[in-house]
């Protein structure tokens, strides 16, 4: 990968913060956007814009081709065998909790017993705990291994043993950068009879996803977290599912027949994209998904893990350190703390220094209090970071400790 | 590119005035009343949830209503630790009223600048206006403070 072209593609980079090049190290957060991903946007509003799937005229044509093209492009993206398995959202956490919704009106009861895991973003756990108080469905735990930032896969038969209804969780963790094995987990849970859910926020734009080979039932991301524009997410499940499960938003676009004494729906994905959807997120999504296989997702992972281990042996060069998470075979993030700094202080002087840091509990408060920590700070990678930057990084927290520790 | 480099840039980052990074620096590292006090008139937490902030804020009260002592616990930034240890240093010796009257001004103040006079001893921590996203880390300790000094029963 030529990494100084590809730089050259996103625009947002080339820019000063607090008088300092940008360093952006936020992507897990958010993204950012190339060129053609601008311009496809910019181009759909300048040229095809119009509401979708109901209009009789020309423009009306080319935004639902523009819209169900996106679809087709996610569909080939995620290998799934039907554009129809393609579900747009605002993003992952929508696509979390559209699908529990769903499973909560129409399939689980009290009692019911959802398996997740310890380590789980908060949009992976706060849908369930809504169930749980609204129906009464009891949720499991798979646990961390604090010591080394895996799951205690041990737990997982006896777990299973106790008939789940779903088995939910994240491929890859936001914040200890665990790469989970989900083919084997959604393989043992399905033997025992549970819907899998897969959570591929940090994975969809680092790695190839083959919902087909993984065998999930339902699989959600969101689109700023790779290349594309916010607000725009894919839920992806099998059709006879979700044909299967109730809809969750009512309105125009998802119904058959309406009339004062009910409504009867569409199929899938109709049925769950109620109102005018983000057709220009959509449009974007699919120019993000065309620059990545572009550039090859299979390549991104291998950049990734590369930049991953520099940065986990550069930032454990610096005394005192603590990276959280697996030291080998780890997504392109590094979590650390530094002792008698606070998280906030890091990314708030790392700010002065350009440097894009995020500092906080990443969405991720059961997994901090299992760790014994409030707060961490956070740097993460994707294709366009690069080895230097790394090593800035690396000399700004060296500056930044000794401004703090300056007895003056 | 522009790449990133150090060599250019010796000089520690500029957080507001030389002498606001001082007054933080040093003023987060005063331990002198960071203890839990107990046992204690009342006290109350603050938390900011979004960045990991936590403290707690202990008073000791005479009879009369008068502030004896005022300490705080705290696994929170340098911009808290030093609020608090303002905030700790600032009110022994003043009466529940003059305290709940001092922290609701200043508390307006770090939105709203007044034309009220202030403590010299909580003034260098106004800097914290010129960084916007940081003012509700000054801010938790004091917060903290009002919820401790509400649970006094009046009179």
């Amino acid at each position: 990968m030529d990494i100084e072209a590809l730089r050259g593609d996103f625009p947002i980079l080339h820019q000063q913060v607090q008088g300092k090049p940008l360093v952006y190290l936020d992507s897990a957060a958010s993204s950012q956007k190339p060129r053609s991903v601008i311009d496809a946007i910019v181009h759909y509003y300048e040229h095809d814009h119009s509401n979708v799937h109901r209009g009789s005229h020309e423009l009306g044509n080319r935004a639902t081709d523009a819209y169900e093209q996106a679809r087709s492009r996610v569909a080939t993206f995620l290998n799934t065998a039907h554009p129809e398995e393609i579900i747009f959202t605002r993003g992952t956490t929508e696509g979390m909790n559209l699908i529990a919704l769903s499973l909560g009106f129409g399939v689980l009861k009290a009692g019911d017993l959802i398996i997740t895991t310890e380590m789980e973003h908060h949009a992976n756990l706060v849908p369930w705990h809504m169930l749980a108080e609204r129906i009464g469905i009891k949720i499991a735990y798979i646990p961390l291994i604090p010591e080394t930032g895996l799951l205690d896969l041990s737990t997982l038969p006896g777990l299973l043993d106790r008939k789940p209804k779903v088995v939910s969780l994240t491929h890859i963790s936001n914040t200890l950068g665990t790469i989970n094995p989900i083919e084997k987990i959604c393989a043992e849970a399905r033997k025992a009879g549970a819907l899998t859910i897969i959570d591929a926020a940090q994975s969809a734009g680092h790695r190839l996803l083959d919902v087909q080979k993984i065998g999930c039932d339902f699989l959600s991301f969101s689109g700023h977290k790779i290349c594309g524009p916010t607000g725009i997410g894919v839920l992806y499940g099998k059709k006879e599912l979700l044909d299967s499960l109730p809809p969750v938003f009512g309105g125009g676009e998802m119904i058959s027949t309406v009339t004062l004494e009910g409504s009867t729906y569409k199929e899938s994905p109709s049925r769950f994209e109620a109102g005018t959807p983000n057709i220009a997120g959509a449009v974007g999504l699919h120019a993000a998904l065309d620059y990545l296989d572009a550039i090859g997702r299979e390549n991104i992972r291998l950049y990734d893990e590369e930049l991953a281990s520099y940065a986990w042996q550069k930032l454990s060069e610096l005394p005192g350190i603590r990276i959280i998470g697996p030291a080998a075979e780890r997504a392109g993030l590094v979590t650390f703390t530094l002792p008698d700094m606070h998280a906030h202080d890091i990314g708030t002087l790392a700010d002065q220094y350009g440097i894009a840091l995020r500092a906080g509990h990443h969405c991720n408060q059961p997994l901090m209090k299992k760790l014994g920590l409030t707060s961490t700070a956070r740097a993460s990678f994707y294709f366009y970071n690069t080895r230097q930057e790394i090593d800035y990084l690396a000399e700004s927290l060296v500056k930044i400790r000794k401004f703090f520790a300056d007895p003056r | 590119m522009q790449n990133p480099s150090s060599k250019s840039e010796n000089s520690s980052p500029t957080l507001v005035s030389p002498a606001f990074q001082d007054y933080i620096r040093i003023q987060s590292k005063n331990d002198s009343r960071r203890m839990r006090l107990d046992p204690c008139s009342t006290h109350a937490e603050g938390k900011n949830p979004l960045c990991g902030d936590e403290v707690e804020i202990f008073f000791q009260i005479s009879p009369s209503g008068i502030i004896e002592n005022c300490t705080f616990t705290s696994q929170s930034c340098a911009i808290v630790n030093a609020s608090a240890a303002t905030l700790c240093e600032t009110l022994p010796g003043l009466s529940i009223q003059a305290s709940s009257s001092l922290i609701q001004t200043f508390l307006q103040t770090l939105s709203t600048p007044t034309d009220t006079t202030l403590p010299d001893t909580i003034t260098p921590l106004l800097e914290i206006r010129h960084l916007p996203r940081r003012i509700r880390c000054a801010e938790l300790p004091w917060t903290a403070a009002r919820l401790a000094l509400k649970k006094i029963p009046p009179g």
